[in-house]
């Protein structure tokens, strides 16, 4: 089987990118003949590149399939998408909603018509109207009710998700479709052995966590205002923000919120950004709504043997209980914000119950998530869609 | 009594407020009215309600034919939504047909080497 492998590359600022480097030398081992096409400019071992997107062009039919993993940022899948249309392939889809990537690239570029056309795809002439209402008011675009990835899905030769949420969803939507659920991949990664103090972290305070990207639907919002309510009673507790999330502008700015938070900004080194996590004393990963991702930054946190508080929503509400807390959202921030602050109280007061989640999360990613048995699920499920198509 | 239709225009009877004369302030209005105007006023009001109602029958005619657009709009974008979908579907077996040409050229090619690569046998041995 020969397998021309699509996606984002380091040092795109991009998970699937730190994804693929995980990924790929499991894969190499799993597929004599494995190619790597990206648009990062250059290339770095372990990595060799065998070319841009555009060179896929003239080779798509000497591969058995492309691989082509498919996410919601603009910058880094636009190519990749438009390859994946024209010259079908195998799909990882990543986010199973591409309703934020689509919208972007249609009404974000001033091309209504492209938007209603993907609209009209999905939802018929419902979804015309629907669009004409969302490009007068962007409040009112269907962001997490129509994942608009419906002409991917049918063009597709197959399409492989990370949480069952997201089978179930693509089922739902098309019965005969080849899917499979592969788990996400985790590493081994290793964080720098860095200190607290070498990290510039205050040595004696409890620190609750949250990392990764400025998301509105990583509910950092939330987490602060419980971090800030808890250290009313425990002083000594803080709110460590890693990565771009400081720039965030739906933060509470009200100065009782910003007493208790530290921000690192952007941590350009993968393994740097590890130890932040491996400082840290809890983590808090929510998505509320998701649009069907698993989370990297949940693995790390569970792979670290870190207590770890997720969403209790799709790919989240799939981790085992007893390896994280889950969090059920009920809409009411105020309720949800003083249930979270419940729970990191308690986590605060209970070394024990941090250990055994720690435990058990940590476990869970060795079992369920290890690179190699990741790389052995892609290898099955595109030998059977091999068989099915080629005979 | 038959309600006036919405967008028909019609007489308003006096009324007045005034304590006491107010019934004589009104018959007196009335009374003039009568004399001075009505006369006058009731074919133009007519005349206008005339009007009315052919633009009301006109807007009405409109909105019921505004309305069927809008339907074979509706049937045109789901079916033009529904041919979209088989394009992609079909864009699909077209891809995979595609696919399994170019294995069987490479099969092809393949046996063609091989074939090429045996000796082939000699005159002699030919009779």
């Amino acid at each position: 089987m020969r397998l021309a492998y699509v996606s984002p590359m380091p040092p795109q600022r991009t998970g699937i990118a730190h994804y693929s480097a995980a990924l790929l030398p499991y894969l190499a081992a799993e597929f004599a003949e494995l190619d790597l096409y990206s648009d990062v400019a250059g290339s770095s071992p372990p990595w060799v590149l065998a070319g841009s997107l555009d060179s896929l062009v003239d080779r798509w039919s000497d591969y058995t399939f492309c691989l082509y993993h498919i996410g919601n940022s603009k910058a880094f899948h636009t190519s990749i998408y438009r390859m994946a249309l024209e010259y079908p392939g195998v799909v990882v889809l990543h986010d199973f909603f591409l309703h934020h990537f689509i919208a972007d690239l249609t009404l974000g570029e001033g091309d209504l018509p492209g938007y209603l056309r993907e609209m009209a795809y999905a939802e018929g002439a419902n979804g015309i109207e629907r669009a004409y209402r969302a490009a007068e008011d962007w409040h009112t675009l269907p962001l997490f009710e129509i994942p608009l990835n419906d002409r991917l899905l049918d063009v597709s030769l197959g399409v492989m998700v990370h949480s069952r949420y997201a089978l179930n969803q693509a089922l739902e939507r098309r019965p005969h479709l080849r899917t499979a659920y592969v788990p996400a991949p985790y590493g081994p990664e290793t964080p720098d052995s860095l200190t607290r103090g070498e990290l510039g972290l205050p040595e004696e305070a409890f620190i609750v966590t949250v990392a990764g990207m400025p998301n509105v639907a990583k509910r950092a919002d939330l987490v602060m205002r419980a971090v800030a309510a808890v250290a009313q009673e425990m002083p000594h507790l803080r709110c460590l923000l890693v990565g771009d999330l400081s720039a965030e502008p739906s933060l509470p700015d009200d100065p009782i919120s910003q007493e208790t938070v530290l921000s690192t900004g952007y941590v350009p080194s993968l393994s740097r950004f590890l130890a932040f996590l491996d400082a840290s004393d809890l983590i808090v990963n929510l998505r509320f709504p998701t649009v069907g991702e698993a989370s990297a930054l949940t693995l790390r946190a569970l792979a670290l043997g870190k207590p770890v508080i997720v969403s209790d929503a799709g790919w989240y509400a799939e981790l085992p209980n007893g390896s994280c807390l889950k969090l059920t959202h009920t809409g009411d921030s105020e309720a949800d914000s003083r249930a979270l602050a419940g729970h990191i109280r308690n986590l605060v007061c209970d070394p024990e119950a941090r250990a055994s989640l720690g435990a058990a999360g940590q476990a869970y990613v060795k079992r369920a998530h290890d690179s190699r048995t990741v790389a052995r699920a892609y290898r099955t499920t595109l030998d059977v869609w091999g068989a099915e198509i080629y005979g | 009594m038959n309600e006036l239709p919405e967008w028909q225009v019609h007489e308003v009877p006096f009324t007045s407020e005034v304590p006491v004369l107010g019934p004589l302030v009104v018959r007196f209005r009335s009374v003039w009215n009568q004399v001075s105007t009505r006369w006058y006023v009731l074919p133009v009001l007519q005349q206008l309600n005339d009007i009315l109602g052919r633009v009301h029958r006109r807007i009405e005619q409109i909105c019921r034919r505004i309305e069927q657009i809008y339907r074979r709009l509706e049937n045109l974008s789901d079916w033009t939504a529904a041919v979209d979908r088989d394009q992609a579907s079909l864009h699909r077996s077209l891809a995979e047909a595609r696919l399994r040409i170019a294995q069987l050229e490479r099969r092809l090619r393949e046996m063609e080497r091989v074939v090429s690569s045996v000796p082939k046998p000699s005159s002699k041995e030919e009779r």
